[in-house]
């Protein structure tokens, strides 16, 4: 009884003092809490997903903008999305970027590599949503674009410049975002329409 | 005898209480709270360096000539124009990320589907984590020498067949490698099987 009695104590004591001394695997690890990915919303035309064939988006941009130089589409089918879902993701990818790298709120200006990164980490995390979500083989059209900054766009001066953008497809065609100033404006009202020059899907 | 049972069962009692006290403290302390999740980071960005100790970098016009004499079907490297060089990361360092990625893809059950998530997606979301990992490290006016690119693959290899894929590049210090982001496989560039149908490279 009494060996019983010690064995019980002392396996309890092993127990607390893991508990207490010992961290769980991994806690040493970074962890953030990460909000819930916004929930997705694509359009849909006569109960089927609306989109557009890359080859499509190609040949239409090709034609919209005489000042294309390279021009790159991945996939061969596109979604169309809500602005509402547009701007929940920009704002999410935005608020994880900075949380992953608190200084991006004190620094003048944003890493060099900032466009490239948010268009691809937005488009994945769309495109993660939508394969989760729907029974669709298409992908979200969030991408890259340049263009020279002919014209001055709010306190944006007309420096002639080329200028990375963010572009999207939603329901009534191209948004384009600019995350200096985080202004969304649809393609059709943006003002270096005419002076696009790189995009990459 | 009976005195010394009793005091060990009043000892085993408040172990048994403050454990559970404990594991409830525990448990309220890492419950996540409603709409978010706990995302693990991968381990902090160690560059490659010179023998100076300084970062080492590599310039997009070397990468083009090196793709370019590794490739008879080379098109066209895509880069910022902005970006002058690009940082090397430490070779272990990169195992570390791709390892690290693997587990991500696993605990949040990603599975390749056709187009909304296939090769490209792989492969690109894992070139976005290493750009967060260079900027949290303090190096904005960069980005890693890690990329993806197209490949009319002749031969299998790392267990995918041989047709047009995405995959992963990336310059440590031991060399040029090409990885395949959805098994973790690292191989040279000069001993890559489809090398010479590398096609279109981006550094985004």
């Amino acid at each position: 009884m009494n060996y019983l009695i010690h064995s019980r104590s002392a396996f309890l004591f092993v127990v607390l003092f893991c508990m207490v001394f010992v961290s769980p695997a991994g806690a040493d690890a970074e962890t953030v809490l990460v909000r819930k990915l916004p929930h997705p919303e694509i359009i849909a035309e006569d109960a089927k997903a609306k989109m557009l064939y890359g080859e499509f988006i190609r040949r239409q941009q090709l034609r919209l903008h005489p000042t294309l130089k390279n021009i790159v589409v991945g996939d061969k089918r596109y979604l169309f999305i809500t602005d509402k879902w547009f701007q929940e993701l920009v704002e999410w990818t935005e608020e994880f970027f900075r949380q992953q790298v608190p200084e991006l709120e004190n620094r003048k200006d944003l890493p060099v590599a900032y466009p490239g990164t948010l268009s691809m980490f937005m488009s994945n995390m769309a495109n993660i949503q939508v394969s989760r979500r729907y029974n669709v083989e298409a992908a979200v059209l969030i991408g890259l674009m340049v263009a020279e900054n002919r014209n001055a766009w709010g306190d944006t001066a007309a420096d002639g410049k080329p200028r990375q953008y963010i572009v999207g497809l939603s329901r009534n065609g191209y948004i384009v975002y600019d995350f200096r100033t985080r202004q969304i404006v649809s393609g059709k009202d943006f003002v270096n329409k005419d002076y696009v020059t790189d995009i990459i899907f | 005898m009976d005195n010394c049972k009793g005091t060990y069962l009043k000892r085993c009692c408040t172990l048994v209480v403050t454990a559970f006290v404990l594991s409830v403290f525990y448990a309220a302390a890492e419950a996540v709270p409603d709409g978010y999740v706990e995302v693990r980071m991968p381990e902090a960005f160690v560059p490659a360096t010179m023998n100076d100790g300084s970062p080492r970098y590599i310039t997009a016009r070397e990468i083009r000539a090196e793709l370019k004499r590794q490739s008879s079907d080379f098109v066209e490297l895509f880069w910022n124009s902005d970006i002058e060089q690009f940082i090397v990361p430490r070779h272990d360092w990169l195992v570390h990320l791709t390892q690290y990625y693997l587990t991500f893809l696993k605990s949040n059950r990603l599975r390749g589907k056709a187009e909304s998530w296939d090769c490209e997606n792989y492969s690109s979301l894992l070139n976005a984590f290493a750009t967060l990992r260079i900027w949290r490290a303090g190096f904005y006016d960069t980005r890693g020498a890690i990329g993806w690119l197209q490949v009319d693959a002749k031969q299998e290899w790392a267990g995918l067949p041989a047709a047009k894929h995405a995959l992963m590049f990336a310059i440590t210090e031991k060399g040029f490698f090409i990885i395949e982001p959805q098994n973790g496989q690292f191989i040279q560039l000069e001993e890559y099987p489809n090398k010479k149908h590398i096609q279109e490279v981006f550094l985004f």
